[in-house]
């Protein structure tokens, strides 16, 4: 294994964000989680982060009050102008519905959406194919 | 019938087509004129006609063109066009580019024309309703739409929190570690339960008709903090309750609503504060009751106070992670069926205050 990853959560459901937690401690890919319950907490950090200590990979809930993760992600595209770093964004849902599902796939951003409750395995599959780790 | 007028626009170059017309159909309809098509159209445009009848050869714009251009300032009209014999292209073009809905052949007499602008104003009101009607449906389509969205979300969600504490759990020995992914796993069937009722009250309250009898304040304010008691023991909950004669009104509503905001109250109780409380007072009697429900909790920012009643409406405030977005929505809508009203004052980190009043209904026989 290479490089350990440091690792962003945006989920408003706090389980959620325990179990992923959870699981990528287990499987050891990175060595530093930082957690947020709502998208414009995870954009103030990124905001007030220096862009080169900014997260490898972003796991980003879909379903949130107020900014859902596609709100998120437009915000955090216009942080981005002129910027070689860019965090991979994967989105969790436990949804699935076919909008969400069309809405992620469009947007070159996101490497994939992933079902919840999330698979360790699916992630570092598709982490891997992405040359993220 | 003392009806509003139903009101007619004839638009021909001939004025004495246009005098009689008006001395015919005036007593009957609001009768407007104009000797030209551009008259015409600034008058339509200013005015919301039923129908519109335009003869054809004018100097400058023709009827089909007054007829099609009208469509764009009043597209619900019924236009009707007066055209020559033999005129049969006319004829086709009118209904295929002037969406007219009829043609009146020259020479015209008023028997006819009458019983024809009858039968336009009728299809003129059944367009419209159906217009309406169908409004309607999108928009109850559309917002079954966004609840069914909204459902599927929040009834599996928590199923796939318990999946994944599931899994976590067979990966653990650790019988301390287990006995914490059981207590979430609590927590996510408390958080599925509270939103499947959720959705039952709503549909509940949008079916039952409304069941008038009278009210006993006291007991059923009991009833309802007695049934939130185990959402948290260490909110304290009381309640001062003065009734002025018989207060009757919809028992289930009431509880609906009383129960919602209580429990609110108390999901949203300040963690900082040693001494979290909720307050109920009730008025009631003569008018209707007025009921405050206030509390010492987080409060609600300013900036969402607005937008609190609507259908799925979520803060992320500290601690949401119980709120689906109907409470509210269902206190508002159960509400209106009772023809009450509700008004919240609210401060951030202070507390929250609503105040209600339900009318009273007293019994009659």
């Amino acid at each position: 294994m290479n490089k350990k990853l440091k690792v962003m959560l945006v989920d408003d459901n706090e389980i959620d964000l325990f179990i992923a937690t959870e699981f990528i401690r287990r499987r050891n890919i990175a060595d530093n989680i930082v957690v947020f319950k709502s998208s414009q907490e995870g954009l103030a950090y990124l905001m007030g982060t220096p862009k080169n200590q900014w997260p490898d990979l972003i796991l980003l809930d879909v379903q949130m009050p107020l900014m859902n993760g596609f709100d998120f992600l437009e915000q955090f595209s216009s942080m981005q102008v002129d910027s070689a770093i860019s965090p991979a964004v994967v989105m969790v849902s436990s949804t699935l519905d076919f909008g969400d599902l069309a809405m992620a796939r469009a947007n070159s951003a996101v490497l994939d959406i992933l079902p919840k409750p999330l698979k360790v395995t699916d992630l570092v599959a598709l982490l891997e194919s992405n040359a993220v780790i | 019938m003392n009806q509003e007028k139903k009101r007619v626009l004839f638009v021909d170059d001939e004025e004495n087509n246009l005098n009689a017309f008006r001395a015919y159909f005036r007593k009957k309809y609001e009768v407007y004129t104009a000797d030209n098509a551009e008259d015409g159209m600034r008058i339509a445009e200013r005015i919301p006609m039923q129908v519109l009848i335009s003869d054809q050869r004018m100097p400058r714009t023709s009827g089909v063109d007054f007829l099609e251009q009208s469509i764009r300032v009043s597209p619900d009209s019924i236009r009707l066009l007066i055209t020559g014999q033999s005129d049969l292209e006319t004829v086709i073009e009118a209904i295929n580019r002037g969406g007219i809905s009829q043609y009146i052949q020259k020479p015209w007499d008023f028997d006819r024309l009458s019983i024809i602008l009858d039968n336009s104003m009728q299809l003129y009101d059944s367009r419209r309703e159906l217009r309406l009607k169908n409004e309607l449906l999108q928009k109850a389509n559309d917002e079954l739409n966004r609840f069914v969205y909204s459902v599927s979300h929040d009834l599996r969600s928590p199923l796939m929190s318990m999946l994944g504490l599931i899994d976590l759990s067979r990966m653990q020995d650790d019988e301390q570690k287990a006995k914490e992914y059981l207590a979430l796993i609590e927590q996510s069937v408390h958080r599925l339960d509270h939103y499947v009722r959720n959705i039952i009250e709503y549909f509940q309250n949008a079916r039952a008709a409304e069941r008038t009898e009278p009210i006993n304040f006291r007991d059923l304010i009991e009833d309802v903090i007695d049934s939130l008691k185990h959402m948290d023991s260490s909110v304290n909950c009381s309640a001062e309750v003065q009734e002025n004669g018989v207060f009757c009104g919809d028992a289930f509503r009431l509880r609906i609503v009383l129960g919602n905001l209580v429990s609110n109250a108390i999901k949203y109780k300040n963690p900082q504060s040693n001494r979290p409380e909720v307050h109920i007072h009730v008025k009631s009697g003569g008018e209707g009751a007025l009921i405050r429900i206030s509390d010492n909790g987080i409060g609600i920012l300013r900036e969402h106070v607005n937008h609190i009643f609507r259908m799925f409406f979520r803060a992320d405030s500290v601690k949401s992670k119980e709120g689906n977005g109907l409470g509210l929505y269902i206190v508002k809508e159960a509400l209106d069926k009772m023809g009450g009203s509700i008004e919240v004052e609210s401060k951030a980190g202070e507390g929250t205050a609503f105040t209600i009043f339900v009318p009273n209904k007293p019994q009659v026989g």
